[in-house]
């Protein structure tokens, strides 16, 4: 080979090393974006739209120290949009329904006191605004894919104990699964906060709840708006 | 020539083998369901430590505020092990506690022992694994696991530094419970605790209590 080829072969490989080179470190953040899938997504449709909701819970209201309640609970939510809609009225009975924790009668045993009788929530009724930012999809043992959403309510209200009404505010959070377009499942979490006599107490609620959603064709997604062919 | 004929069978042959494992590839991708086809999950963990905040809310005389650091093995997507979690408490004494003190001379603070560490083992059960559309804006992906394990509780009516033990527990429990994991990246996250330990024996005392101590706990994790 001419050894002016030669020097024009070292050449062209020199830079293309170089060029390679160089190029490198801007290459693999390129390629570290191509692999991150968390920053390209597609949002799809919802599958699953409410309208106006009723419903059907149980609920366990377990912090008091002198009893464990449980209570029956029922609500009315009507859903503006995906993301906004108003529990117009959620009203939980729990009179009759509490345990005793057996406190009463430790402190009795110990130490020979009677604690003066602590009053028991009879019923408690409140109003919402909720707010539903997050909707998706989960997979149940990588075989069953699930639909849900996941919901925050704060709202104002009363608390009827024994002796008086007490006004509460609280605030809660829930997760709803959906188990067909009318029916689903409502699982939350509620802390009351209400001004009782000389101070501020909290009543700390789990509910589970077994949900109807009444017109639900009306907001149902039609599959062409989705661009789904038949 | 025959050398040619060779790499014409090997050609083949290899042909012929890589069809059964596409197949199978595709078919552990294939919908499993009849509500659609169900994607890899985009983050998995390994070998996980978390740090994060515990309260304890069930014990009538004292609120616990304490901390908790865990580490926790992945053996797949379904099941892992807790190796261990443990923590450490600041109790608050209740109203009720005041109360008892205040009033009755015969009740001394000796008397409430409230959780000071404790320790849990657990096996991870992760039921459901899913993602979740913020604002229809962007897609935060979560999963919801229980738990069921055994759990070593240290009760002390007086804080630890105190020094004073004449009146410690040392108790054996079951713990149980169900916990949810947020993703922020592939390596860190958020998980939320709701745990409850029945105590069923104390070492020391040799008694049978029976007591439930439930935790609340935020924390969080990395993926080593």
């Amino acid at each position: 080979m001419h050894p002016s080829r030669i020097r024009g072969f070292l050449k062209v490989s020199v830079g293309f090393i170089l060029a390679m080179l160089v190029s490198l470190p801007f290459r693999a953040p390129a390629q570290e974006d191509d692999l991150d899938q968390g920053k390209v997504f597609a949002i799809q449709a919802r599958d699953y739209r409410m309208n106006h909701e009723f419903s059907l819970s149980m609920a366990f209201l377990p912090l008091d120290a002198f009893y464990k309640f449980f209570a029956v609970s029922g609500h009315y939510v009507v859903h503006f949009n995906d993301l906004w809609a108003w529990e117009a009225i959620h009203f939980a009975f729990s009179q009759y329904l509490d345990v005793d924790t057996g406190l009463k009668s430790e402190l009795s045993d110990k130490w020979d006191a009677s604690a003066t009788d602590t009053p028991r929530i009879d019923y408690s009724f409140d109003t919402n605004l909720m707010l539903k930012p997050l909707y998706g999809k989960m997979t149940l043992f990588d075989s069953l894919i699930v639909y849900m959403e996941t919901y925050f309510v704060l709202g104002v209200g009363a608390e009827k104990f024994e002796t008086a009404w007490f006004p509460a505010g609280n605030v809660g959070v829930g997760m709803r699964i959906f188990l067909s377009d009318t029916l689903s499942l409502r699982f939350e979490v509620r802390e009351y906060v209400y001004l009782e006599e000389g101070g501020v107490d909290s009543t700390l609620y789990f509910g589970v709840g077994f949900c109807y959603n009444a017109f639900a064709e009306e907001r149902k997604v039609k599959k062409e708006e989705k661009g789904v062919k038949e | 020539m025959r050398t040619a004929r060779f790499s014409l069978v090997l050609l083949v042959m290899s042909v012929l083998l890589s069809v059964p494992s596409a197949r199978a590839q595709e078919q552990s991708y294939r919908e499993k369901s009849a509500y659609g086809p169900i994607q890899r999950r985009l983050f998995e963990l390994n070998h996980e430590i978390s740090i994060g905040w515990a309260y304890l809310p069930l014990d009538p005389f004292a609120k616990g505020y304490g901390a908790q650091l865990s580490y926790t093995i992945h053996f797949n997507h379904f099941i892992a092990l807790e190796l261990f979690r443990v923590g450490w408490t600041y109790n608050r004494d209740s109203k009720l506690k005041t109360k008892l003190l205040d009033q009755m001379p015969d009740v001394s603070p000796a008397e409430f022992p409230a959780v000071v560490f404790f320790e849990n083992t657990n096996l991870i059960f992760k039921l459901l694994y899913g993602k979740q559309s913020l604002f229809n804006r962007t897609v935060v992906h979560f999963e919801v696991y229980a738990t069921l394990g055994g759990a070593f509780l240290f009760r002390n009516p007086y804080p630890i530094w105190d020094g004073d033990l004449n009146n410690a527990r040392y108790e054996f429990g079951v713990n149980g419970g169900f916990g949810a994991r947020f993703w922020f990246s592939p390596r860190w996250s958020f998980k939320i605790d709701l745990r409850d330990t029945v105590v069923m024996l104390c070492f020391n005392r040799g008694d049978f209590p029976l007591e439930n101590s439930a935790l609340v706990g935020f924390s969080f994790a990395v993926n080593i």
